[in-house]
């Protein structure tokens, strides 16, 4: 690689908003299904929790209004937070590099090299399949942290990534 | 030695090498059984001393050991390993025969350990180390006679699995030989009381049943004959009593704990042979490992104020395995030199890491803000703490908000430490609060590169640099500005784009 392309090798929030792309809307659906799921178990635990907490005297008033609290603050989570992480979420790919900026409360930019991935895999579990979105899973060495996964992708995009990077890595 | 011939295996595969248990793998296993039971015993012989159901123990006790001792010899009778061009083979179980097979190039290492009893019986225990194992050998094989290791260490150094162990230290120079000094040191700095004050806790209240005495009585009666009047604060010398017991139990465990570290690494000599690192160590036990260069992801030099203070440091590595496809490494950190001069050690970087030095870093600092970010976090903590004080003692709480001076200094403190260097083969970081704390990663390791930004640090400006290495683990260069932060972290993408990754 000469030295004038890897100059211009811009930073991850230098990419201009054309060359950054966005997930399909729809991972919007896909993660409120996903965080409704868990808030539902959530839910569940702590009614298990709350109904011995009667017998301790506070009063069905009381125990009511934090349930209602705790419903209303998951609630809030469910609808708003996958739109937001929806509206942080970008990436890019180019011969050297797979960039992706997200975190809604933790903003993160993340910069793996096409040459760190060991390989590169589409992975549709059943609610993606259901929904038509694909993720690609991108292994690098080392541990649990290792995988990346970048989700809600449209299948035929997800292919097309795919190749790219391993076309790039020859 | 004799040769090995290679012999076709059940499924055509080639074998290498295969064999059984040493014999005196049964004595191993008694003995074994004998020092995991003395602790049962204790107990139930105490159990027994108090009147509480000692027969039952005692049977209950015997029948356990029938059984184990039964399982042991079942085990080595069916015990058979086997090392084929692709996988080392450990078959055991005569019921349900379960086997192990680990792939030739996950092996990192063929350690072999020898405890006195293995040295006396002629016998060595290896250990398979591969990079998800952590801390504990993916698989051991013990014990199997010196002569039968090599063999298997050179049939896996044929295949190209693990590297070689010397049979002798060799004529070359080691790079480092560890004296007691040192090594005392290091076991006197160590923090492991909290596990023998449980020990002792019991063994007080043992000792009040069975024996009838009070220990913290007697020692309060001992007070009194020494302090020369009698006890009319019964709760002052009591409160003294005890702390002296705890002191002395402490004090006990410290020195039993600085003992065992000499003990575990005595003789500690560090060699390099043909990029390969191996370390021999142990009085008692004696322990040999190997680490190939190509498999050290990060490099890490530790002292906490305690050994800051008194001149000794820790040398620690970041490891990992083979590259095998999609094979999840896990992290293992493992201690490299167990003790040293900090400057004896730094000096040894640029061996272990060619181009890597510690000693004459140009740290670049970060942001002053740091103690602003300190002092706020005395500040809510003091908050919480004022806040629930305010019930007890009134007014006087919101004292507690002061809190927010002395964590503003230890902000400075951080502050002063901090740094980072980058060049065009290593990132350099330094950090530490009353420790200090510093680590030296080639870029050849460099997995991933994040820059994270919590909603304190945006409001700040700030951000930290997470570097992945292979194997799982990380290194955060934190409080950075902004701009530094995204400059460091394309450099670092670009460094670890220029250099290929091997193990």
């Amino acid at each position: 690689m000469d030295a004038t392309q890897q100059d211009v090798a811009p930073l991850p929030h230098e990419l201009p908003e054309g060359v950054l792309e966005a997930l399909e809307p729809t991972v919007v659906t896909q993660w409120r299904l996903e965080s409704l799921w868990r808030a539902g178990v959530l839910l569940v635990v702590l009614l298990f929790g709350v109904v011995p907490a009667a017998g301790l005297g506070m009063g069905a008033g009381a125990i009511l209004a934090i349930l209602l609290l705790l419903v209303l603050l998951m609630g809030a989570v469910v609808l708003w937070y996958p739109r937001a992480r929806h509206r942080r979420f970008r990436f890019a790919v180019d011969q050297r590099f797979l960039y992706v900026r997200d975190g809604v409360l933790v903003h993160r930019e993340k910069v793996i090299p096409v040459s760190r991935m060991q390989h590169v895999d589409i992975q549709r579990r059943p609610l993606e399949r259901l929904l038509g979105l694909a993720s690609l899973s991108v292994h690098t060495a080392g541990g649990a942290g290792a995988t990346f996964r970048l989700p809600g992708l449209a299948p035929a995009r997800g292919e097309e990534l795919r190749s790219r990077i391993l076309a790039a890595k020859e | 030695m004799a040769e090995h011939e290679a012999a076709p295996g059940a499924r055509g595969e080639t074998v290498l090498a295969e064999g059984r248990l040493h014999p005196a793998t049964l004595l191993l296993r008694l003995a074994a059984l004998a020092r995991r039971f003395v602790i049962f015993a204790v107990i139930v012989a105490i159990q027994m001393a108090r009147g509480e159901g000692g027969g039952f123990w005692a049977l209950f006790f015997a029948l356990a050991l029938l059984v184990a001792a039964g399982t042991a010899l079942v085990d080595y009778l069916h015990y058979r390993y086997r090392l084929t061009t692709r996988e080392l083979q450990i078959t055991r179980g005569a019921i349900s025969r379960r086997e192990r097979r680990i792939p030739v190039d996950r092996i990192q290492d063929l350690s072999s350990v020898r405890s006195p009893l293995h040295r006396l019986l002629g016998v060595v225990k290896v250990t398979v180390e591969t990079a998800s194992g952590g801390r504990e050998a993916e698989a051991d094989i013990d014990a199997i006679s010196p002569a039968d290791a090599d063999r298997l260490r050179e049939a896996l150094q044929r295949v190209g699995g693990a590297a070689p162990e010397a049979a002798e230290v060799g004529p070359d120079e080691p790079l480092l030989r560890l004296g007691t000094g040192a090594l005392l040191l290091r076991g006197l700095t160590d923090n492991r009381a909290g596990l023998l004050l449980g020990g002792a806790a019991y063994l007080l209240d043992a000792a009040l049943d069975v024996t009838g005495v009070d220990p913290l009585e007697s020692m309060q009666r001992v007070l009194e004959r020494v302090v020369g009047t009698a006890a009319s604060t019964n709760l002052l010398v009591l409160i003294l009593a005890g702390g002296v017991v705890a002191l002395a139990v402490l004090a006990v465990g410290w020195i039993l704990s600085a003992l065992a570290t000499w003990l575990r690494f005595h003789g500690f000599t560090l060699v390099e042979r043909d990029g390969v690192f191996q370390r021999r160590f142990g009085l008692l036990t004696t322990q040999a490992h190997s680490l190939p260069r190509r498999r050290i992801q990060a490099l890490r030099i530790e002292q906490t104020w305690l050994r800051l203070l008194v001149g000794v440091a820790v040398m620690r590595t970041d490891n990992a395995g083979s590259a095998a496809e999609g094979s999840r490494e896990a992290a293992s950190r493992s201690v490299f030199v167990p003790a040293g001069r900090p400057d004896h050690l730094a000096a040894l970087v640029p061996t272990i890491l060619p181009g890597a030095d510690l000693q004459d870093t140009p740290w670049a600092r970060t942001s002053p803000k740091i103690v602003r970010r300190f002092a706020v976090r005395g500040l809510v903590l003091g908050a919480a703490v004022g806040a629930v004080a305010l019930f007890f003692v009134g007014p006087v709480a919101l004292t507690a908000l002061l809190l927010a001076i002395p964590f503003a200094a230890a902000g400075a403190l951080a502050l002063r430490r901090l740094g980072y260097a980058l060049d065009l083969e290593h990132l350099r970081v330094r950090w530490g609060i009353v420790g200090l704390y510093r680590a030296v990663v080639p870029l050849r390791a460099v997995q991933s590169v994040e820059l994270r930004r919590s909603p304190f640090e945006r409001l700040q400006g700030l951000g930290r640099i997470v570097l992945h290495v292979a194997g799982g683990a990380s290194v955060t260069v934190p409080n950075l500005p902004l701009a530094d932060a995204r400059t460091l972290l394309v450099r670092l993408g670009r460094g670890a784009a220029d250099h290929p990754f091997v193990l």
